[in-house]
């Protein structure tokens, strides 16, 4: 286990490294990446939409559309209130159709507080294979995904790498 | 340090982040004699100096001034530190009023 541990520890610097490379921790939001999330957001009718990334102990809106209050002001959230987290963890969407029953989810305050119902996020892999986070779509209602839409999600997303990895540092 | 520094948000259950934290972190990701460094560094920048507990608001003061005057890692970290900070605070602030944390 210390091994698994030592490596996994490892390879999450080497994923931190790369987020600092791309410089995503920007205050200035980057125009490409603010576009996406509006288009996500409007493609699947959809109230809210972020760029996130998600750190050590925290995920960080790089862009985001429709967030209201405190996590807007915030721009973004301790990671154990992730829903991303699922998504860079595992390296496949995280689709959530009803939050009060999923069991990953039903006990975030996220849920219980700030009203979220649904989740759909597409993890955003870098050329060099780290999971940076996810461009992802949230709702206040619950309701269920189509792959038609995580198809069109999953191209929106190669759209906000492309954008992220033309940002590399030399 | 007065009691609304130390206490978590109710509801939330989010305690706010310490120095303890803070090192902790940065030692992960730059090891202990680094993340030492790093931290007084922007400690001293953010004209944070004294030997009691930090508030949260000082915390991320000096959180912000190593997101934004750090290297590499370090900024990152400061950056995920600066997000709970500023989450622990909102909520803080507005913890009796619901509709005004949402924004409405």
């Amino acid at each position: 286990m210390t091994d698994e541990r030592g490596t996994a520890a490892a390879v999450d610097r080497e994923r931190l490294a790369e987020i600092a490379a791309l410089d995503l921790m920007s205050a200035e939001t980057d125009a490409v990446l603010q576009e996406t999330a509006e288009e996500a957001a409007a493609r699947l009718g959809l109230p809210i939409s972020l760029v996130t990334v998600v750190l050590d102990q925290a995920q960080y809106f790089a862009a985001q559309h429709g967030l209201e209050g405190w996590m807007r002001e915030a721009r973004g959230t301790p990671v154990e209130w992730s829903f991303c987290v699922n998504a860079v963890k595992s390296g496949e969407p995280f689709v959530v159709e009803d939050a009060t029953r999923h069991p990953l989810v039903r006990g975030n305050p996220l849920v219980s507080e700030d009203g979220i119902r649904c989740y759909a996020g597409i993890p955003l892999v870098t050329s060099r294979g780290h999971t940076l986070g996810t461009l992802c779509v949230i709702g206040k209602e619950a309701r269920t995904f189509t792959g038609d839409e995580l198809a069109m999600l999953r191209e929106l997303a190669a759209k906000a790498v492309a954008r992220i990895e033309s940002r590399r540092k030399a | 340090m007065d009691d609304r520094s130390t206490a978590t948000v109710p509801r939330y259950g989010l305690a706010p982040p310490t120095e303890d934290d803070a090192l902790a972190m940065l030692s992960r990701a730059l090891g202990s004699d680094r993340a030492v460094s790093a931290w007084m560094a922007a400690r001293a920048a953010a004209g944070v100096r004294g030997g009691a507990p930090l508030t949260p608001e000082a915390l991320l003061a000096v959180a912000e001034r190593l997101q934004g005057e750090g290297d590499g890692v370090a900024r990152v970290v400061a950056g995920s530190l600066a997000v709970r900070a500023r989450t622990y605070l909102l909520l803080m602030r507005h913890r009796e009023d619901p509709a005004e944390r949402r924004g409405r």
